[in-house]
């Protein structure tokens, strides 16, 4: 490590910097641009959090980010216990078809957004479904279900099914066997997997903009729309706001994790 | 029918497939109340998948189970009044240890105070009085053992199935918790059915081994009869009989058979076995300083500590193997020495089956 650089190495450290400030510049512009009065992205001379109290006193924007969290909330908790039945069927059951109906799970991660928007409208027009709350939810349940069911796989990827053998054989009928022994020790997957969800409906644009409808319109969608016309300095502060919120959820995801791995280290070490 | 009443599990004509490969193929018995049985057999033999299907966790294709005197059919496990202690243990890794012994309690409703006084009653038991707050993690292997035995036997079940339970503990542990079963089942007086592969295992601890294979009962009786009158060959061989030997009848009555072996005629206590037979004798029954007997040459010596190992070359040809008190009441031999090896017909046992094979 404390070896001389060579030239090459330096080329190779400066061209990763490069890298990094095409990736983030943009993301910092928007967040010292939600801090500037003038409200352009110009080298601020002056803090204010102006754009933050008019942002609070912006109903549409409000009302959109509220929305948007419903939404969010809704379809996660809808995908993650989806994910979980699909995730315990294709480990427990060795059905014939098993394997093309994993594949049918995978299917929405895999069709291009443009087409899933489209169908899906389509289909809710067919079926009736008023398109709003209903069609967004839905609609975002099925966009995330691929990745709460390979997240929640990856609980049952391991599980050692003597454990529920165990367990009925002391007395507890299937349920309880669920409930007692299967949920708990897969709940780190469903947790991660609804986490996931969040995360991608909160931000779900191209097929939310085919499904929206009857004056329902969540936050990206009102932030697009708003943009076309105009750059309004809100938008950046509501921009920081939503990515000091994400990676907050990160940051508190990262730390249980950490916090878990020293523990199961000193146990280790209290044993040896 | 008498016997039906006595037994805790009786088993009738069961029989189990996997695909095409016969697992269980026609076992019939019947395990005392109270006894400490075990199934003794090589893997493969049946003798787990026989287990699995007291326990409820298989379903025989024929044949019944009756766990005292009910038929069990396809009865599910939590409704069965049996336990089964796993080999890989099988403690719920996201409960305590107290909460791990409790769950069968918990299931069968039982009250609160009466769970917690049940639970400290058990860990005195298996003698992990302080550690009921540790999870399943922090023990060791015997500990964990000891938990999972205390799990099950809480539930006072009829009869307690162990799979192997002490199969992934090192030599000394297994020892001692042999003797700690074997005194815990006094103690409860449950029945315990026990699967295992160590002969000696097997000798330790039980009142009745079945000696199983290829899905099939060879022999079933007591520690004792297994260890020294071997029914077949396999019997034999599996107990680690040493000297499987070539014979010859000579005469026979109802009681006693004559044998020629290697020129000598040899008088065993017991009626002669049906078609063809073999000579089975232990290494540590033969006397190698006789003034009589059959001469042969030593060949190869081992020292295993307590006793001398010697393989022994007869003078037409058969090789044997005989184990020497290593003390010093005995000559030692060295190899190449000619010795008169000699044995009791007392001692030893006729069992069916050829030579040829081995």
């Amino acid at each position: 490590m404390g070896a001389k650089l060579s030239g090459r190495d330096w080329f190779y450290r400066g061209y990763a910097l490069l890298i990094y400030v095409f990736l983030f510049a943009p993301i910092l512009v928007v967040v010292m641009t939600s801090f500037n009065p003038t409200g352009r992205a110009t080298i601020p001379t002056e803090f204010t959090l102006e754009w933050y109290s008019e942002l609070l006193d912006d109903t549409q924007l409000m009302t959109a980010l509220r929305t948007s969290l419903i939404v969010a909330v809704v379809s996660a908790s809808v995908s993650a216990l989806l994910g979980l039945s699909a995730a315990y069927g294709l480990s427990r059951y060795r059905l014939p078809g098993r394997g093309a109906a994993q594949g049918v799970f995978y299917l929405p991660m895999l069709v291009p957004a443009v087409v899933s928007g489209v169908s899906m409208l389509m289909w809710f027009r067919n079926i009736n479904i008023e398109l709003g709350w209903p069609s967004i939810i839905l609609t975002h349940v099925v966009v995330t279900l691929p990745f709460t069911m390979t997240i929640i796989l990856t609980s049952f990827a391991g599980f050692d099914t003597r454990l529920e053998e165990a367990a009925m054989d002391l007395g507890a009928t299937p349920w309880r066997t669920f409930r007692m022994i299967t949920l708990p020790l897969v709940m780190p997957g469903v947790l991660g997997g609804a986490l996931m969800a969040f995360t991608l409906s909160f931000d779900e644009f191209v097929v939310t903009l085919f499904v929206s409808g009857g004056g329902v319109q969540t936050l990206p969608i009102v932030v697009y729309n708003r943009i076309r016309y105009m750059l309004s300095p809100e938008i950046n502060a509501i921009a920081t706001l939503v990515m000091g919120f994400s990676i907050g959820l990160l940051a508190i995801a990262q730390g249980i994790i950490i916090i878990r791995r020293r523990r199961e280290r000193s146990r280790q070490l209290e044993t040896a | 029918m008498a016997m039906e009443t006595m037994s805790d599990v009786s088993i009738r004509n069961l029989v189990k497939t996997f695909g095409n490969a016969v697992a269980v193929d026609g076992i019939s018995l019947e395990v005392p109340r109270g006894a400490f049985v075990t199934f003794l057999g090589s893997s493969g033999c049946g003798k787990t998948t026989t287990l699995r299907m007291i326990g409820g966790f298989e379903h025989p294709d024929s044949g019944e189970i009756y766990i005292q005197g009910k038929p069990m059919g396809r009865t599910p496990p939590h409704a069965r009044d049996t336990s089964m202690v796993f080999q890989s243990y099988a403690l719920f890794p996201h409960m305590s240890v107290r909460e791990n012994i409790a769950f069968g309690l918990q299931e069968r409703k039982v009250g609160k105070s009466e769970i917690k006084e049940r639970v400290q009653a058990m860990l005195d038991l298996i003698e992990l009085p302080h550690l009921g707050d540790r999870k399943p993690k922090q023990l060791s292997g015997g500990q964990q053992q000891r938990v999972a035995l205390a799990r099950s036997l809480i539930i006072e079940p009829t009869v307690l199935l162990l799979d192997e339970p002490l199969g992934a503990l090192d030599l000394k542990l297994r020892k001692q918790m042999q003797i700690e079963l074997k005194r815990i089942q006094r103690q409860v007086g449950i029945t315990f059915i026990y699967v295992t592969h160590d002969q000696e295992e097997a000798l330790t601890m039980s009142d009745r081994i079945v000696v199983m294979a290829a899905g099939r009962v060879e022999q079933e009786g007591s520690a004792e009869d297994i260890f020294d009158r071997p029914a077949s060959r396999f019997v034999a061989e599996f107990m680690g009989a040493g000297n499987v030997l070539p014979v010859q009848v000579e005469s026979h009555d109802a009681t006693s058979t004559s044998v020629n072996f290697a020129g000598r005629a040899v008088t065993v206590p017991q009626p002669l076995p049906d078609g063809e037979i073999a000579l089975v004798i232990r290494p540590e029954k033969l006397r190698l300083d006789s003034t009589d007997g059959w001469q042969g040459k030593v060949v190869e010596s081992v020292f295993k500590g307590s006793m001398m190992s010697y393989r022994v070359e007869l003078t037409d040809g058969t090789s044997m193997l005989a184990e020497v008190a290593h003390d010093d009441t005995a000559h030692r031999h060295a190899i190449g020495d000619t010795v008169m090896l000699n044995f009791r017909g007392n001692d030893a046992t006729l069992v069916p089956g050829s030579i040829g094979a081995g």
